[in-house]
């Protein structure tokens, strides 16, 4: 009988030296995947089931992101999949379409169902998003995704988005596209992601340009490919957008203009684009 | 009273005699510590991951300390045969069983408190510590262990060794924290009989979920008020009273020669 | 004369232990009377019944049909208890407790106050010669030690009625010789002893009367000496004879020489 307790406490030692092993490791493993292209340490640990479990640490970043507020399988709620409202603004289709999906997805209990009814006192019952600073607390775990499953594209988008425009840390986030693009090679949408950062934030108009001409060279690959209905037109409408804005930067306004002229095709409020077409006709005269 | 008090002191002096309660302590202190350590994209104010680890390490530690102490108590009593002298003093039954439950609970209330000043220590270094917060978060756990020791209290009378109730306790214990709580929507989905066997199941479980306020601690929300937590004390207090009086009513004419 | 033991008609039966196997008749309808003040010698083979009959008194085992009584009261009430002291075969105290924590412990189920407590605890162990180790574990000392611990907590109460399984089993000739001591000692207070051993050189020296069961049936029970002399042969002679080992032979011999 004794010796069942300290068969239990050497298997918790276990788990407790594979945690800590893995937490001190990861940064070293980051290092060795690096060099070596292959899997880290903490993929090794966790084997076949890591993507599983990546994607698992990607959901909880969104729980974190909505402090708890989050429905489980048993809902009978959708589970968001496509976690680009992360990324939105308050206000705009994305985020009002979240609001709608995640406001009331608890189920009313029929009156007489009275556990659910005072288990309800002892759930997250609001639905909210973490406000600027706190943000940083969904970062571990957009780390800990990219870790066990480095081709899930989303995980380097939002971590990105997060450290460029809300904690003003965008060395980090370009060093975590690049991460992202060494497994995603052709990813448009990280290489879109790491030209707006070089544009926006580190003030690099030329490698911003070099990088979404890329950018719109996989999109093309990669989406052409589909059907045309399902092509994401959105982020070609944003990536022709902001080469023009490269170019603009660069100071090459015909090439500028020209992007322009593409993108006010895509898009579904081509007299902004216009407006801007207008602005830099304006200016070279 | 005396009789229970006294049982009770020894259960809970055997607890700091034995070293699984340092053990754990000790794995949560390391764990928890590396995580503090832990740095990310040059963040290291990040607090709910450190939280979040350190009440889940609490959970499973007090689980364990709950489910294994309670678990060996008789057993052991019987094993080493101490239960022929106790129970050869003017002392019933019914108080070796009380005195059990309480040196079990009182036990493990002293070791959550040991956990919980940690988990409040770790909070307060990063972020301003809602103590109410905690104390109900406390309150809410400990009034749970109760429950799961009356469970453990009455398998170590009914299951012969230690180890498998032990381990159905923990199955069962776990099986409620994950699922309990959305029996009631799986019911809704069956058939008949299917549905009426869940949907009693989901009525008579103790639904130890409602005690489970990791996720609100860790991502600092309001928990439920003081009443709701007074009536889920009242709640468990049932079940604490059912468990107690079935595990007398095994106990009760039970033959002790080994 | 006060009667403070007594059994009537006590039956016994243990349930089977494996399916087809018959059930165990370990006591058959054993009349029993011990009186104040007497030292009681309560004799058997192994596997006799002595220990079963020892399980009634103290309630750990139920009785198939008759009754049993301390002090007039029901064995099953647990008020019954209050005056005896029992020291039971074979046994381990709680190890992680001192000699000194476990007496206080059963001097807390007695409800004695501290300082009474500590003035018992005291006596007790100087009676039983452990004051140098009251302060080690239970668990650093030798069979003998544990033994006297045994004695020690059996005597807490001061109790009237001293109900010992076999204390000297397993003793070195001079821990028996401490054990009979004591016993003698207690005698001389004037406290009743109900003591079961297969020894027969101690019984004769220490009882005032025996009883004999072989099989869970009383085959002989007397004043020592009136049994010598009825039977015309030492204790050790009826016994064997009772058993069927050497049987009428050795009780014959007895009689041709005389
Ligand atoms: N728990 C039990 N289940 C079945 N049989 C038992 C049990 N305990 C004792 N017995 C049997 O009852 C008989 C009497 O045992 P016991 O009272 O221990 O003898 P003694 O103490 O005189 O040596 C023995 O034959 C023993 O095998
Ligand atoms: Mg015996």
């Amino acid at each position: 009988m004794k010796q069942a307790t300290n068969q239990l406490l050497i298997l918790i030692g276990l788990v407790v030296a594979s945690f800590s092993g893995a937490a001190w490791l990861a940064p070293q493993g980051e290092a060795v995947a690096a060099s070596e292209g292959q899997g880290s340490l903490l993929t090794l640990l966790f084997g076949e089931g890591r993507k599983v479990v990546g994607s698992y640490f990607l959901r909880q970043a969104d729980v974190t992101f909505h402090s708890g507020y989050y429905p489980t399988i048993f809902d009978g709620a959708q589970e968001p999949t496509d976690r680009r409202y992360m990324t939105s603004t308050e206000g705009s289709p994305e985020d009002e379409q979240h609001d709608r999906e995640m406001d009331n997805f608890f189920k009313e209990p029929p009156r007489w169902d009275l556990i659910a009814r005072f288990g309800r006192h002892f759930m997250i019952t609001e639905h909210t998003h973490l406000k600027e600073e706190n943000q940083r607390e969904i970062l571990p775990w957009l780390k800990l995704s990219a870790e066990l499953d480095p081709q899930n594209v989303q995980t380097y988008t939002v971590g990105a988005y997060f450290l460029r425009a809300h904690l003003h840390k965008p060395e980090q986030a370009e060093k975590f596209l690049r991460q992202g693009l060494r497994a995603n090679p052709n990813s448009y949408e990280i290489l879109y992601e790491l030209g707006r950062l070089n544009l926006e934030n580190l003030k690099n108009p030329f490698r911003a340009r070099n990088l979404l001409g890329k950018a719109l060279k996989c999109w093309d690959q990669e989406e052409g490919q589909k059907p045309e209905k399902e092509r994401n037109l959105y982020t070609k409408e944003e990536i022709i957008t902001h080469l023009a804005l490269s170019e603009k930067e660069a100071g090459d306004i015909p090439k500028a203009i020209e992007y322009f002229e593409m993108a006010k095709k895509l898009s579904p409020n081509p007299q902004a684009i216009q407006n801007w077409i207008d602005e830099l006709k304006h200016g070279m005269r | 009273m005396t009789t229970i008090l006294a049982i009770a002191g020894l259960v809970i002096k055997e607890l700091y005699r034995r070293k699984d309660f340092y053990v754990l302590l000790v794995m949560t202190v390391v764990i928890t510590a590396v995580s503090w350590l832990m740095n990310f994209f040059g963040e290291n104010n990040i607090v709910r991951l450190l939280k979040s680890i350190c009440l889940m390490l609490i959970w499973i530690s007090a689980l364990v300390i709950a489910v294994v102490t309670t678990a060996r108590q008789i057993p052991a009593e019987r094993e080493s045969r101490t239960i022929f002298p106790l129970l050869a003093k003017p002392v019933t039954r019914r108080q070796v069983l009380m005195g059990k439950f309480l040196g079990c609970w009182l036990a493990c209330g002293i070791a959550l408190v040991v956990f919980y000043l940690f988990f409040g220590i770790v909070t307060a270094t990063r972020e301003h510590l809602a103590v109410t917060e905690l104390i109900k978060g406390f309150w809410l756990q400990w009034v749970m262990l109760a429950i799961v020791i009356g469970l453990a209290l009455l398998g170590s009378i009914v299951f012969a060794a230690p180890s498998s109730n032990s381990t159905i306790c923990f199955v069962v214990v776990g099986g409620i924290l994950f699922l309990g709580g959305h029996l009631g929507q799986v019911a809704m989905h069956l058939t008949e009989p299917g549905r009426t066997i869940v949907y009693a199941v989901y009525f008579l479980i103790p639904h130890l979920e409602w005690y489970n306020q990791r996720e609100a601690l860790v991502n600092d929300r309001a928990l439920a008020a003081w009443s709701y937590c007074a009536l889920a004390t009242a709640y468990a207090a049932v079940y604490v009273a059912a468990l107690l009086q079935a595990t007398w009513l095994v106990f009760r004419r039970k033959t002790l020669n080994v | 004369m006060e009667t403070i033991l007594e059994t009537k008609n006590l039956r016994v039966e243990y349930r089977p232990q494996g399916r087809g196997q018959p059930k165990k008749l370990a006591v058959r309808d054993l009349n029993l009377k011990v009186e104040a003040g007497e030292v009681f010698g309560f004799l058997g083979p192994n596997g006799a019944g002595k220990t079963t009959t020892m399980n009634v008194l103290l309630g750990f085992v139920n009785a198939t049909s008759g009754a049993a009584y301390l002090f007039g009261v029901d064995v099953r009430q647990p008020i019954a208890r209050q005056r005896i002291g029992y020291l039971p075969e074979l046994t381990y105290y709680y190890k992680f407790l001192t000699a000194e924590e476990l007496l206080r412990f059963y001097a807390r189920i007695f409800g004695m106050s501290r300082a009474q407590a500590d003035e018992r605890i005291e006596e007790l162990l100087k009676l039983v010669e452990l004051d140098s180790a009251r302060k080690r574990p239970i668990k650093t000392y030798s069979k003998g030690m544990q033994q006297r611990v045994g004695l020690a907590q059996a005597l807490i109460n001061d109790p009237d009625l001293l109900i010992l399984d076999e204390p000297t089993s397993g003793l070195d000739p001079l821990g028996r010789m401490k054990v009979r001591e004591i016993i003698q000692r207690l005698k001389n207070e004037g406290k009743t002893v109900f003591f079961s051993s297969h020894e027969l050189g101690e019984v004769e020296t220490v009882c005032d009367r025996v009883a004999i069961i072989h099989q869970g049936e009383l085959k002989v029970e007397g004043r020592v000496d009136d049994l010598v002399e009825t039977h015309q042969g030492n204790l050790e002679k009826i016994f064997l004879s009772i058993v069927g080992y050497e049987g009428r032979s050795a009780v014959a011999a007895a009689s041709v020489t005389s």
